[in-house]
């Protein structure tokens, strides 16, 4: 089975800086990769990739077989949901226009627009009558953040993007979250690339774990395998899941 | 004159102001440009376009044109870069084309900085509407030459307070706008 997204020898340099260095790997269909990494690890470049926001400066990241270079990029974003930390939600749209946007740029008719939002805001918890006129503003961070990610699904796209979705959310909803997203993607049978520096949410959500480096994948398999992963990174990462022992 | 002038301006100085977000190497020059015909004085700038568009009311409409420019340009470019960066990532993510992104979500945000712009350009306009009698341009400002040539303050005033009134019930009516356009309010308001 062709997998949905390929890095091949992936290198990006900027500012003097090399970025990421030869990234290689390969995401099946309906499998969640965690890019696990500490901050200037390189994973968010490598995830903004994907839906070519950045072009790399070797080698090719192919989507559905294809490079991102030889794909039209509206397409190719039109079938990609990208879920980010600060939501990046349309302050003058109501959370019905919002999570409609791709939908109603696609085409689709207002009512089927109408039942997929409600249909979303339901599956995460959110009562659609109650939020689905109101403003980002007038939103808690959890709430956005589920908006946030009803609107990345909205179109029903089969790869999702995510880059450290939760990371500004409190533990407790952060939690909420987590569970929900979870039962969603799962349920949809989607495929995503889950940026996160956080262990235990990679642990949580992703069935393999690529883990970034300095720019390059150091090690990737099996969540599971994590824990008993004999690189200095991976053992430097499992430390930080309890600090006060040993 | 005011109203042919300020559209004009407007037109020019959104369009202009758009343009820069998306060629940053030009900001020096086009702002520069719109920078020294605001500063050049109103008079004389008339003075340098009567060789080339003769003594009147088309003269009179091109110097305002260029004088109202500034304000309109740097708002637009202002208002339109101050987007949140986030937003406009997501836009791009989500397939819009820079022309969806201009027209959903880079202009409505913009729009209350640029009318503000406007606002600016419209008030100063007026104002210098008045000299343009100085060039055969006619307006409120014939008056006001009339009574200060013949020592007439009641002539003077007939032009002064007509203008004055103008600018502040313009002011007022685009305030009005300017307010309405305020993205909703957060919680708790």
């Amino acid at each position: 089975m062709k997998p949905v997204v390929e890095f091949r020898g992936v290198s990006f340099r900027a500012g003097g800086r090399e970025i990421l260095r030869q990234v290689t790997f390969a995401i099946d269909e309906g499998e969640t990769l965690a890019l696990l990494g500490r901050s200037g690890s390189g994973k968010t470049t490598a995830l903004r990739m994907v839906n070519a926001l950045a072009t790399p400066t070797a080698g090719e990241v192919r989507v559905e077989g294809r490079p991102t270079t030889a794909w039209p990029p509206r397409d190719l974003r039109r079938r990609i949901g990208y879920v980010i930390q600060e939501t990046g939600l349309f302050p003058h749209f109501t959370v019905r226009a919002n999570i409609g946007l791709v939908p109603r740029l696609a085409g689709w008719e207002p009512a089927r627009i109408e039942a997929r939002s409600r249909e979303l805001l339901q599956a995460l918890e959110l009562p659609p009558d109650d939020f689905l006129d109101r403003y980002p503003a007038q939103l808690s961070g959890g709430q956005q953040q589920r908006v946030g990610v009803a609107r990345a699904l909205a179109a029903d796209p089969s790869l999702l993007l995510f880059d450290e979705p939760f990371g500004k959310l409190d533990p407790v909803t952060r939690a909420e979250v987590q569970r929900q997203f979870l039962r969603v993607t799962r349920a949809l049978g989607k495929t995503a690339l889950f940026v996160t520096h956080d262990l235990r949410e990679a642990l949580l959500v992703a069935d393999r774990i690529g883990l970034m480096h300095e720019g390059a994948l150091v090690w990737i398999g099996p969540a599971r395998d994590f824990l008993a992963a004999g690189n200095a990174e991976a053992r430097r990462f499992r430390q930080s899941l309890d600090p006060a022992g040993a | 004159m005011v109203a042919t002038a300020t559209f004009t301006a407007t037109l020019c100085g959104v369009s202009g102001g758009i343009l820069l977000t998306r060629r940053p190497g030009w900001r020096p020059a086009l702002l520069g440009f719109a920078g020294v015909m605001q500063t050049v004085p109103s008079l004389a700038l008339f003075g340098f376009l009567i060789p080339l568009c003769g003594i009147g009311r088309l003269t009179a409409v091109v110097a305002l044109v260029l004088y109202a420019l500034l304000p309109v340009l740097r708002n637009t470019l202002a208002g339109i870069l101050s987007v949140d960066a986030a937003v406009r990532e997501s836009a791009l993510a989500m397939g819009m084309s820079d022309w969806q992104i201009l027209r959903e979500v880079e202009l409505p945000l913009a729009a209350r900085t640029i009318l503000a712009g406007v606002r600016v350009a419209t008030v100063t306009t007026i104002g210098t509407a008045t000299i343009a009698a100085a060039i055969g341009a006619g307006g409120l400002g014939v008056f006001i030459f009339r009574g200060i040539a013949s020592v007439d303050t009641g002539q003077i005033l007939l032009g002064a307070i007509p203008a004055a009134a103008m600018a502040l019930v313009a002011d007022a009516i685009l305030g009005w706008f300017e307010r309405r356009w305020a993205t909703p309010a957060p919680k708790g308001t």
